[in-house]
């Protein structure tokens, strides 16, 4: 198999419809494909953050193409050297953790002080403030991918608890298998 | 581990939960067994529920969009977010990712004109020192860009045999379809059979005339593929959790 590399690149600009398409075109043209990819619009503007690999004369032809391409079209690119994927750390597994919360300023903060404060590190994150279908309140839901070391299981959950928010921790993968199932759920 | 701890919770906190309606369905089982907490319930339901932010709480706020990249270190989201709060901002909307070992956060931040300004000086000073490059742009939402009202938007779930140029089709048929791509999230998947799929899943602002197009379009694609309208998804979330807790309880 022939050798592969990869870039990451990040592109922004005024949203206009067809830009997704625009992007994902440059890549196929220059025989790339998306390893990881996610396109946004928020507000006025259109973000992408992707990480693109292929042969690596061809990665590093998109990589002097796309910034020029960009600016013609009105997005400022970045492109950026692949740095290994860093993984979960020895002893760590991933969790799954779901939060469901009525909306209040600094909930984003306190959810990740008390990840922080117990190393965990967050490997995702997509969160949304959202109006309730049924009372029109404005509520907070986050969906992250989350590395805990297994040693400090029980802490993370203490912290979790603290912040008063309703949530659902679940491994990703069975962290003891055969063993006692390792969830916590607050707010049930 | 705490799991259930209902009874050391205080009444304001026992109503607020008994009335949320991720757990209303658990709930009105455990009610006709809980004297202390039916009375809650009845005494949540016949008095005004308390106050919580509307859907005009931040109406007369701004927005401002914020893109962060740099090499990947635990706490840089707690630093961020934390700096973000402190200038008296909300963030709306969060998307965080490690990409080949950088650490991309894509933030929509509301705030007064003060708060964005504060968070816009802070944040700057905060890459500098952290060595994050990191842009905010204040959103300037024009007439001409306003959104269109005969526009629904439609969630398209697909997967793919990983080759290249399956975004570009996707986005493709979008197009012709007359949609608009408002969000995009996809990623090559290794398969437990050892072949790798890219997974997609699009948020598309379409006219509803034009979704039978975009249906058959996407059809004649090599993918496997399901649409549905954005609201239908994301009520079902609540249900996945509410599955997963009742799979945890048996």
């Amino acid at each position: 198999m022939s050798a592969r590399t990869a870039a990451v690149v990040v592109a922004v600009g005024s949203d206009r419809p067809g830009l997704a398409n625009s992007v994902a075109h440059r890549v196929k043209e220059a025989d790339c494909t998306f390893e990881d990819a996610r396109m946004e619009t928020l507000g006025s503007y259109f973000a992408m953050m992707m990480r693109i690999s292929g042969a690596p004369s061809n990665v590093e032809r998109l990589r002097k193409r796309l910034p020029g391409w960009g600016r013609e079209h009105g997005l400022d690119v970045s492109t950026f050297d692949d740095l290994r994927e860093p993984g979960p750390r020895p002893g760590e597994s991933r969790f799954s953790l779901r939060v469901d919360a009525i909306e209040r300023t600094g909930i984003v903060d306190r959810l990740t002080r008390a990840l922080s404060d117990c190393d965990v590190n967050v490997a995702r994150l997509d969160a949304k403030i959202i109006h309730s279908a049924f009372s029109g309140e404005l509520r907070f839901i986050l969906e992250a991918l989350v590395e805990v070391q297994e040693s400090r299981l029980s802490e993370v959950w203490d912290a979790l608890d603290e912040t008063e928010l309703d949530y659902v921790l679940i491994p990703v993968t069975d962290v003891r298998a055969g063993g006692a199932p390792a969830f916590a759920v607050r707010g049930a | 581990m705490k799991i259930e701890r209902h009874l050391d919770m205080t009444p304001d906190e026992l109503s607020e939960l008994i009335l949320h309606p991720m757990f209303l369905p658990r709930w009105s089982d455990h009610l006709d067994k809980c004297d202390r907490c039916y009375a809650l319930f009845k005494a949540a339901t016949a008095s005004p529920a308390p106050e919580r932010p509307g859907e005009d709480a931040y109406a007369g706020f701004e927005s401002a969009m914020l893109i962060a990249i740099g090499r990947d270190r635990p706490g840089l989201a707690h630093s961020l977010s934390s700096l973000l709060a402190v200038c008296g901002c909300t963030i709306e909307t969060a998307r965080m990712r490690q990409l080949g070992g950088h650490f991309t956060m894509l933030l929509r931040v509301l705030g007064d004109s003060e708060s964005l300004e504060a968070a816009r000086r802070s944040v700057a000073r905060w890459g500098e020192a952290e060595e994050i490059e990191v842009e905010m742009h204040r959103d300037v939402r024009t007439a001409e860009r306003a959104p269109r009202r005969d526009l629904r938007l439609f969630r398209l779930r697909a997967a793919a045999h990983e080759r290249a140029g399956v975004v570009d089709e996707l986005t493709a048929v979008i197009v012709e379809a007359g949609g608009d791509v408002k969000h995009l999230d996809g990623r090559i998947e290794r398969r437990e059979s050892g072949h790798q799929t890219f997974d997609v899943q699009i948020d598309v602002a379409l006219a509803e005339a034009d979704l039978g197009p975009l249906m058959r379009a996407v059809r004649a694609l090599d993918v496997r593929s399901m649409i549905e309208p954005v609201e239908a998804a994301e009520s079902s979330v609540a249900g996945r959790i509410t599955e997963l807790r009742k799979e945890m309880e048996s």
